[in-house]
C-alpha cells in the first residue's frame, strides 16, 4: 500500500495547482484523475475569462475577489493571458437586472476601470443602455496546463494517476485508507477534493454532507471572428444575454449565452439526468465527460448565434467551429444575488478532509489558505 | 423540407389552465413540423389559476425551447405582448392573441408564406367578425391621423425583424401594436379566415378601459385633442372680443340701461379673452410639445428605390 501526504482529487487547474504549491513544501503527493487527461472538463469547458469583477454588478463581494485576484493571475500566468482584445461590457436595454447608471457607479465602488463609450459602435440600434470599454482578459487552458504539468514532472514527490477513481473509503486512525478502481490502495492523512461537478459524488463517497448545488450541462460553443470582431470581446449582461470573446490565444472566439448555454438542470443532490440512461458509463455516483459523449445535448448554436445577431452590428458575425460540453455546479444560495463564491470547507479534521468549490479559474489563490 | 429561417411565437396567455397544455403541444408539434428551428415564449399575465404549473408539466416533453415570462401583476394584452416581443429573437415573429384560437395552425403557415412574398407584418382575422364600436374606432382613428389602420381585430399576426425593430424602438408609454407596426410604414397585408368556431369571447377589457385606451391612441397619434382644444378657445376668444365690442358700441351710444352693466361686461369680456388667448397658446404649446416628446421618426418612409439608367 502507498502511503501519502496529501490525496488530491481532481487534475483541473485547482487540482494542478494544489499538487504544484504543496510538492513545493515537500509534501508526498498523489492526484488522481478520473480522466485520461489533465483540464479534460470545466478547466478547459468555460469562456476562458479572466474575472476582473464585471460579471456580477449584483453581488460586489464576488466583484471585488476577482479584482483583487486579477493582476496576481495576469502575472502568474502571462504566458497563457490574451490581453490583445478590447473588452466591452454592455447593459441591454431590455430585460436587464441593471442598468448602466448602477454598472457605472458598481464598478466606481469596486474600483475596476470602466469608460462609457458609444453602444451604436458595436450594437444595434436601440438594443443597448450603455456601453463600457473595460479591462479584462482570456486566457489559453492548456497552455496554463502544461505549465502546470511541466512544473509538478520536476517534482519526484508529486505523482499524477489518470483513469483513476476510489471505489471504497475507510478511516484508519489518523489516515484515510482508499481502494482504487484498479485494485491498488493508499494511505493518506489528508484528501483534498479539488473535483467541480463531481464535488458531491467525492462527499457522498467519503460520507459528507453534501453541498446545496444545481447542475446544469453546459455548451460553449466556439467560432471564427469575423475580420471586423475579432480584437474584441463583446458582453451583453445582466439578464437573459449572450458574451462572444477570445477563447484563448489561437484567434478562436467563444458564444455563451445565459439562456441557451444552460442546456439541462439537474435538481437532485447527485447529479442525474436523462441522457445518462443512453450513456451507461455515466452515472449520479461517476460522471462520464460530456465532450466526448454521444448522449450529449444538440448544439444550441442556432440559438445563441440568433441573440447575438440581432444585438451584433451586421459586420460582428461569426461562424461556428465545434461545442464544448460540461456540466456546471452551481450552488443554490447564489441563486438570487448571482455570486459565485469560493467554498472551501473543511469537513473533517483528523484525518482531514476538505473540498473546495469555485467556479471561477482566478480565485485558484483562495486555496492558500488550506495550505498553511 | 424545414424552413431554415428563425421564428419566435409569442403567445399570450391568461388564466388558461384547462387549455394551455393542448395548445402548447399543438403549436410546438406545428412548428417542430415546419421549422428547423424555433422558441415559443408565453407571456402568463398574471394569470391566477393553475397556468403556471400546467405551462410547466407541458413543457416537459415538447420538442421546442420555451421561454416562459411571468409577468409581476396584470398588465393587459398590449404591455405583455411588447415584454413578449422584446424578448423574441427571431426573424420572424408570429403574435398570437389568444390560447383558444379559432382558427388551425396552418393558418400560420398562411401568414408566414404571405409574408416572405413581400409583406413585413400580415393580420389574420376571422370572417365578419368586427364590431360596430371598433369600426367607429378605426374610422375616425383613419379620420384624424395619417395611419391607415384595418378595421379588423385581428386574432393572429406574424411580423417581420425589421418591422418589429422599428417598433419596439418606440418607447412611448402608449402602446398599441397595430397602430405602432402601421407607423413603422412597412407594407402589411391581411389574410381573412373562417373561424372554426364561435370565438370564445376574448374581450378582457372593460368599457371604460376600451375607452382609456381608444383616446390615448387618439392623443398620441393624432393632434385631434389638441386641435379641438384650440378650436373651441378660439371660439370662445372671437364670442368674447365680440361681447367686448357690443358693450363699447352700448357704453358709447349713451343706451345703457342698468348701471354698471357696460363696465361689467367690458371687464368680463377683456378679462376671458385673455384667458381664451392665453389657453389657445398653452394649447398650441401642449401639441407642440407632444410631438417633440415623440421618440419616433419625424418621417416614415416606405421605402427606398434606386432607379439608375447608367
Amino acid at each position: 500500500m502507498k502511503e501519502v501526504d496529501v490525496l488530491i482529487l481532481g487534475a483541473g487547474i485547482y487540482g494542478l495547482y494544489s499538487a504544484m504549491k504543496l510538492g513545493e513544501l515537500g509534501k508526498r503527493i498523489t492526484l488522481l484523475e478520473c480522466d485520461s487527461a489533465a483540464f479534460s472538463r470545466a478547466s478547459y469547458v468555460n469562456q476562458a475569462r479572466v474575472h476582473n469583477g464585471y460579471h456580477y454588478p449584483r453581488s460586489v463581494s464576488t466583484a471585488s475577489k476577482s479584482a483583487d485576484y486579477f493582476q496576481r493571475f495576469n502575472e502568474d500566468f502571462a504566458f497563457a493571458i490574451n490581453d490583445k482584445f478590447k473588452k466591452v461590457y454592455a447593459l441591454s436595454s431590455k430585460f436587464s437586472y441593471t442598468n448602466g447608471e448602477q454598472f457605472k457607479k458598481f464598478c466606481a465602488y469596486t474600483g475596476i476601470p470602466c469608460r462609457e463609450i458609444d453602444a451604436g459602435e458595436y450594437f444595434n440600434p436601440g438594443m443597448i443602455d450603455a456601453a463600457f470599454e473595460t479591462e479584462e482578459f482570456a486566457f489559453d487552458a492548456f497552455k496554463i496546463r502544461d505549465y502546470l504539468l511541466a512544473q509538478l514532472k520536476g517534482m519526484p514527490n508529486v505523482e499524477i494517476s489518470y483513469s483513476s477513481r476510489i471505489v471504497k473509503t475507510e478511516i484508519e486512525g489518523e489516515y484515510y485508507r482508499l481502494s482504487l478502481a484498479d485494485g491498488s490502495e493508499a494511505k493518506t492523512p489528508f484528501v483534498l477534493n479539488t473535483t467541480y461537478a463531481s464535488v458531491n459524488q467525492v462527499l457522498e463517497l467519503f460520507g459528507f454532507d453534501k453541498f446545496k448545488i444545481k447542475y446544469e450541462i453546459c455548451e460553449i460553443a466556439l467560432c471564427k471572428p469575423s475580420k471586423e470582431l475579432s480584437g474584441l470581446g463583446l458582453t451583453v449582461m445582466d439578464g437573459p444575454f449572450f458574451s462572444v470573446m477570445p477563447f484563448g490565444l489561437d484567434g478562436t472566439f467563444s458564444l455563451t449565452s445565459v439562456t441557451f448555454t444552460p442546456h439541462v438542470t439537474s435538481y437532485s443532490p447527485l447529479p442525474t439526468f436523462k441522457c445518462q440512461q443512453v450513456n451507461t458509463k455515466c452515472t449520479p455516483t461517476n460522471l462520464d465527460n460530456c465532450n466526448n459523449c454521444k448522449a450529449r445535448p444538440h448544439t444550441a448554436w442556432g440559438f445563441m448565434s440568433q441573440l447575438a445577431k440581432n444585438y451584433l452590428r451586421p459586420d460582428f458575425s461569426f461562424t461556428p467551429t465545434e461545442s464544448l460540453f460540461a456540466i456546471k455546479p452551481i450552488l443554490m444560495a447564489s441563486e438570487l444575488d448571482d455570486s459565485r463564491p469560493t467554498v472551501i470547507r473543511e469537513f473533517s479534521r483528523e484525518p482531514r478532509f476538505v473540498s473546495c468549490l469555485s467556479g471561477k479559474i482566478n480565485t485558484v489563490y483562495d486555496l492558500n489558505e488550506v495550505f498553511g | 423540407m424545414k424552413e431554415k429561417t428563425f421564428v419566435s411565437a409569442v403567445v399570450y396567455v391568461y388564466n388558461a389552465e384547462k387549455v394551455i397544455a393542448g395548445f402548447l403541444r399543438e403549436l410546438d408539434t406545428y412548428l417542430d413540423s415546419r421549422y428547423e428551428i424555433f422558441e415559443i415564449i408565453l407571456v402568463n399575465d398574471y394569470s391566477v389559476d393553475e397556468t403556471r404549473q400546467e405551462i410547466k408539466m407541458a413543457a416537459k416533453d415538447l420538442k421546442g425551447t420555451i421561454t416562459v415570462i411571468n409577468l409581476a401583476w396584470r398588465h393587459k394584452k398590449e404591455l405583455a405582448m411588447l415584454a413578449g416581443t422584446d424578448l423574441a429573437i427571431g426573424d420572424f415573429v408570429f403574435e398570437l392573441e389568444s390560447t383558444r384560437p379559432d382558427f388551425s395552425l396552418n393558418l400560420l403557415t398562411d401568414l408566414y408564406e404571405k409574408a416572405v412574398s413581400g409583406f413585413d407584418v400580415v393580420y389574420a382575422f376571422p370572417k365578419d367578425s368586427t364590431r360596430f364600436k371598433s369600426k367607429l374606432f378605426y374610422w375616425l382613428l383613419n379620420r384624424l391621423s395619417h395611419l391607415n389602420v384595418d378595421e379588423h381585430t385581428e386574432t393572429a399576426k406574424i411580423v417581420s425583424r425589421k418591422a418589429l425593430n422599428r417598433a419596439l424602438l418606440e418607447r412611448g408609454k402608449v402602446r398599441y401594436r397595430k397602430v405602432l407596426y402601421k407607423s413603422g410604414g412597412f407594407p402589411t397585408a391581411t389574410l381573412e379566415y373562417l373561424p372554426q368556431r364561435q370565438s370564445l369571447g376574448n374581450d378582457e377589457m372593460t368599457l371604460l378601459q376600451k375607452l382609456t385606451l381608444a383616446s390615448d391612441v387618439f392623443i398620441v397619434f393624432s393632434n385631434i385633442g389638441t386641435q379641438v382644444a384650440m378650436m373651441f378657445s378660439a371660439i370662445s376668444l372671437i364670442v368674447s372680443v365680440l361681447i367686448g365690442v357690443y358693450a363699447a358700441y352700448v357704453y358709447l351710444s349713451g343706451q345703457a340701461t342698468i348701471s354698471g352693466w357696460t363696465t361689467t361686461m367690458l371687464f368680463l369680456s377683456a378679462g376671458f379673452a385673455g384667458i381664451f388667448l392665453t389657453l389657445t397658446i398653452i394649447a398650441k404649446y401642449i401639441g407642440t410639445i407632444l410631438m417633440e416628446q415623440r421618440r419616433g421618426n419625424l418621417y416614415t418612409v416606405e421605402a427606398l428605390d434606386k432607379i439608375s439608367n447608367k
